[in-house]
């Protein structure tokens, strides 16, 4: 019996297509987790409102948002920058974390007078991070080694090393011995801005984007990142450095995650203790992925996911499980993943008798 | 675009359009609901208010967790308690929030939601969250806060915390009664003064039974990682542990003790399901009473700015399940009766005068009760207990 | 270390590395034909909810184990319409798996939380084996499960290295387009392989709550499943060297333990590095193109979606 349907390539996908499908594929998801969250006994659609509103319900929880939204802005670029050359980094937790150290190091111990700090702390944590990043990508350069899982295990030994601090050598000696450091200096704090909960962060965050957006879109360098992201075979017959443009590129991507971690630590937090990345490097894989590389994007889907942790803990009020929250990021991207399909092929019917027509453009 | 996609976003999008509606003309009713739930809450408050005795406060309590009650052994010991003063208050309108990360702005952004819901009484229990409440106590002066483990407090914002090591020195006593051994062990999580003063208790318990006992601390470094707890309790019971003590997440080290055959004291659970034959206790927090005298004071007036509440026995606070009456005797159990009495009037002293640590130093003065601030700070272990914090 | 203290310490490890072992054989499969599933950890924690779900409720490890393999194959049906229907991006897939996993098992756990069981796989000492010294109780005084991997890993090297079956699944990995032309089907077996793999990692999972530690913790396998992941590809795609591996990883784990027990000077945490820098070490030098080297033994077409009309 021949099948209703059947697949057929498409020959191009337009933007215009891949946003629909996009934008569907979250509805989608919203749907799919409703019913999953009716299935747990609650109405999903006084759960969604209650979402909502305690991510964008009023001024003040704008505010929070975006604060939340800044470690995930900068993560999920650091993601997108070497997700694009086809480096597949999971490492941004701890370049984020060693980020957090270095800066607080400095905080600690430098003793810089004036706005000054603020400057060797941002720098600090982009170094930190970045070198994390390179050390790491290190065996897939020269020896053609995996960095999936190298940039993973990573994770787990810069999050043993910060700890190693937080218990040790920079408790703070008047804090009861308690893990953590001493308060950091005012100026060694990020300032808030309109009396609100977001920071400077956001400014560095924004500012990071539209310099990689240009990267990306107007200079050669970037155009070369796509090149070998999309076809290693082709960058190298065009003469392409690509051991040089991993390494670089992996360098501004740790440095970009070791920028939030010293954002964070400073903008945020304000004393260095244990698990202040708080999974940011991973959400912010999903991030990057959902705004397909593109730094712009990225700030956009950064804004929403802040809103949904931020949303979440406004539904535990009224009651409902903490789960639903991970149920939906895990549901958005999934569908999203799946949608992409739709992007490639389309649904065609199978008439009988007829020979399918080749589509000519869209 | 085709037919066939147009008609699928269509539909899509009514869909979409219509899970808007709803929301929105739901979102009207949530609010309304809580209004209502509010206003009811004022009106039984300023109700009883009326009919008691003036003075009386009403009462919003909010608690913010890390971690979940059911995956958390630290959270579902604070939801024990709360539970407990539920059930001595039933009027008493208490909002749970959990799963909040220990560390960044979000119990903050708890706090300032639990605020908005009216709430004027707000605990915070765990460690991490001490930099955000310090900074809401100084946000919302009207908002008594009370936050659990550290020790400043002042204007709004109050400590409080039990005193755990005087039933945790009974399990250590009890352990070496039963077990006999001259070597015990005791798996911690991470060496910060909570833990470690637990261990150091256990010790001393021990040693109260025998002075000639010794015993071993590790730390798994991780709050949460079943695996490290129960190879480190395989290490210590093969380096010739006779018995272990334990503050841990999870059961894997009682297990284990079981699987070799040794005994074993549970934590903050009743652990004794998980292993019959090896469990002879277990450590209880009992936050309850505690609770209960913090929102009762609350109410009637009493407690008005932030104390140092540190609970011990003699509050109710702190304890232990039923001994396992297969593996306890009863002479065993009625020496461990007389002591738990004997600790709570304070006859007997966990931390009392001149202790010697495993680094030479000495902490505390002779015949001097070792200082509250020293206990909760405590980073050190005493000399009989090899390890490293 | 005397001779009874050897022998606890080499049964631990092996106990240790079972979870890592079951899972990484599965990987195995998955990867010889082309298909990088990072979602391990995610049907990992599915298998593990679901046997100690099944076998609270029931009171019977066969019922937990038949559950733990139904778990991991609905991962893997899901997982393979995904990267293998749909083309999607497997790396990303495979993420997302992860946190579906996690955050599902997580849900039905709840109703497990705190609550004991008593029924696990015990050791069960083989006749005569046994009595080998040091050897035979470390190896043949195991529990069911652990004499399973024996016969899996075996069992695994000789399917893929010498059998048509094996040569045929190595063909999916290294040039679906060849076997697609020789009418092998591609999407079949990929599905196949892919869901065997997954049943497997589900069963190294229950491993945890059946035998291991029976309990149920929220994310209790702590990253075992990346473990598994490095460990695939440090073995070069070889069953029986991802037995040696993970018996060698499951040996550090616990030796970080043992040293800290016997009073190393090292502070701790710098302990619990050993077994990640170990772990990335042996996959520099037991996977690095150094000068002179083979080239990586990796499928060549891992981590392709197959694409019948871009042929």
């Amino acid at each position: 019996m021949r099948k209703p349907f059947r697949l057929q390539k498409r020959d191009d996908s337009p933007v215009s297509l891949r946003i629909v499908i996009c934008v569907c594929s979250v509805l989608l998801a919203l749907v799919f987790c409703g019913i999953l969250i009716l299935a747990m006994g609650n109405n999903p659609v006084a759960a969604y409102a209650r979402l909502f509103r305690g991510a964008f319900g009023s001024g003040t929880r704008l505010g929070t948002t975006a604060a939340k939204a800044i470690p995930l802005m900068l993560c999920g670029l650091c993601v997108a920058v070497a997700f694009k050359m086809r480096l597949m980094t999971i490492g941004a937790e701890g370049q984020m974390t060693l980020g957090c150290l270095a800066a607080s190091g400095v905080a600690l111990f430098s003793h810089i007078p004036g706005p000054m700090m603020l400057v060797v702390m941002m720098l600090a944590g982009f170094a930190a991070g970045g070198v994390w990043a390179l050390i790491s990508v290190l065996p897939k350069v020269y020896l053609g080694v995996s960095e999936v899982i190298v940039t993973l295990l990573l994770n787990y030994v810069a999050m043993l090393f910060s700890d190693y601090f937080v218990y040790g050598p920079w408790r703070d000696p008047k804090g009861d011995n308690m893990p953590f450091s001493a308060p950091f200096a005012d100026n060694a704090r990020l300032p808030k801005l309109f009396g609100s909960e977001v920071h400077l962060g956001i400014v560095i965050a924004i500012v990071a984007a539209l310099i990689l957006w240009f990267i990306f879109k107007k200079t050669v360098w970037g155009y070369e990142i796509r090149v070998i992201g999309e076809s290693p075979k082709a960058a190298r017959y065009a003469g392409m450095n690509i051991r040089r443009n991993m390494l670089l590129t992996m360098l501004i991507s740790g440095g970009l995650a070791g920028l939030a971690g010293a954002c964070e630590v400073s903008g945020t937090v304000g004393i260095l203790k244990s698990g202040i990345s708080n999974d940011s490097g991973y959400t912010a894989i999903i991030i990057a992925y959902l705004s397909k590389f593109n730094p712009l994007v990225v700030l956009l889907v950064s804004f929403l996911f802040g809103g949904l942790q931020a949303g979440g803990y406004s539904m535990q009020l009224v009651g409902l499980p903490v789960q639903i929250v991970t149920m939906l990021q895990g549901s958005i991207l999934l569908f999203v993943l799946g949608g992409e399909f739709l992007t490639r092929y389309k649904i065609v019917p199978n008439r009988a008798g007829k020979e399918a027509a080749v589509h000519v453009g869209e | 675009m085709k037919k066939n996609e147009m008609r699928i976003l269509a539909l899509l999008l009514t869909l979409a359009l219509a899970i808007a509606c709803l929301a929105g003309c739901s979102s009207g009713k949530a609010e309304t609901a809580e209004t209502t739930a509010a206003g009811s809450a004022a009106t039984t408050a300023a109700g009883s208010a009326a009919t008691t005795a003036a003075g009386e406060r009403k009462c919003k309590v909010g608690v913010v967790n890390t971690g979940t009650a059911e995956t958390m052994a630290w959270t579902r010991a604070h939801k024990e308690g709360i539970d407990y003063l539920k059930e001595k208050m039933p009027d008493l309108d208490v909002v749970w929030v959990e799963d909040v990360a220990d560390s960044g702005p979000d119990c903050g952004t708890v706090i300032d939601e639990l605020v908005n819901e009216g709430c004027n009484l707000i605990f915070t229990t765990s460690y991490g969250f001490m930099q955000a409440t310090q900074e809401a106590a100084k946000k919302y002066p009207n908002v008594l806060f009370f936050h659990n483990q550290s020790t400043t407090y002042g204007d709004n914002l109050g400590v409080y915390d039990v005193r755990d090591y005087e039933a945790v020195f009974l399990t250590g006593y009890l352990a070496e009664r039963v077990s006999k051994g001259n070597f015990l062990g005791y798996v911690g999580t991470n060496p910060m003064p909570t833990v470690i003063r637990a261990a150091n208790a256990f010790a001393l318990g021990a040693k109260y039974a025998n002075s000639d006992v010794k015993m071993q601390a590790v730390f798994t470094n991780s709050w949460y990682d079943v695996t490290a707890e129960k190879e480190a309790a395989l290490a210590l019971i093969d380096s010739g542990a006779k018995a272990l003590g334990m503050q841990v997440s999870s059961p894997a080290v009682v297990q284990a003790s079981q699987e070799r055959g040794i005994y074993s004291v549970g934590f903050s659970d009743d652990m004794h399901d998980y292993a019959p034959k090896s469990v002879l206790c277990s450590f209880k927090w009992n936050w309850g009473p505690l609770y209960l005298y913090m929102v009762q004071s609350f109410i009637d007036g009493t407690l008005t700015k932030g104390e140092d509440l540190f609970f011990g026995l003699d509050k109710g606070c702190g304890g232990i399940t039923a001994y396992n009456k297969d593996l306890v005797s009863d002479d065993i159990a009625k020496d461990c009766d007389a002591l738990f009495e004997k600790l709570k009037s304070g006859d007997v002293k966990v931390f009392y005068g001149a202790i010697k640590d495993n680094t030479g130093k000495t902490h505390g003065t002779a015949d001097k009760d070792l200082p509250s601030e020293d206990i909760r700070s405590m980073d050190w272990l005493v000399d009989f207990m090899s390890g490293k914090v | 270390m005397s001779a009874s203290e050897l022998v606890s310490f080499l049964s631990s490890a092996i106990i240790a590395s079972m979870p890592i072992l079951l899972a990484a054989v599965g990987e195995v499969f998955d990867q010889r034909g082309g298909v990088m599933n990072l979602g391990l950890e995610g049907v990992m924690l599915m298998g593990a909810v679901s046997g100690y779900v099944a076998v609270v409720k029931t009171g019977s490890l066969t019922v937990a184990v038949l559950c733990a393999v139904g778990a991991g194959l609905l991962m893997g049906l899901l997982f393979s319409f995904l990267v293998v229907t749909l083309q999607a991006d497997q790396t990303v897939c495979g993420l997302s798996i992860t946190l579906f996993g996690t955050g599902l098992s997580g849900y039905i756990g709840k109703s497990v939380s705190g609550v004991a069981s008593s029924l696990v796989f015990k050791p069960v000492s083989i006749p005569l084996l046994s009595k080998i010294p040091v050897l035979g109780p470390v190896l043949f005084h195991q529990d069911v499960m652990v004499y399973f991997m024996y016969v899996l890993v075996f069992a695994s090297w000789f399917y893929i290295y010498k059998t048509k079956g094996g040569l045929i699944l190595r063909s999916l990995g290294e040039n679906p387009s060849t076997a697609d032309v020789l009418g092998i089907s591609v999407v079949n077996l990929r599905y196949l392989y892919t869901c065997l793999g997954s049943v497997l990692a589900a069963l190294g999972g229950a491993y945890l709550t059946l035998a291991y530690t029976p309990l149920w913790a929220d994310k209790m396998t702590s990253g075992k499943g990346w473990i598994a992941l490095a460990l695939v590809i440090f073995s070069m795609w070889n069953p029986l060297l991802v037995a040696v591996g993970a018996f060698l990883f499951g040996g550090i784990n616990v030796l970080a333990l043992r040293m800290q027990v016997a009073g190393a000077a090292v502070p701790s945490q710098f302990l619990n590095m050993l077994p990640y820098l170990c772990t990335i070490l042996v996959l520099i030098f037991a996977t690095g193109n150094f000068r002179g080297r083979r080239k990586s033994l990796a499928p060549k077409a891992l981590g392709q979606p197959y694409d019948r009309e871009s042929r």
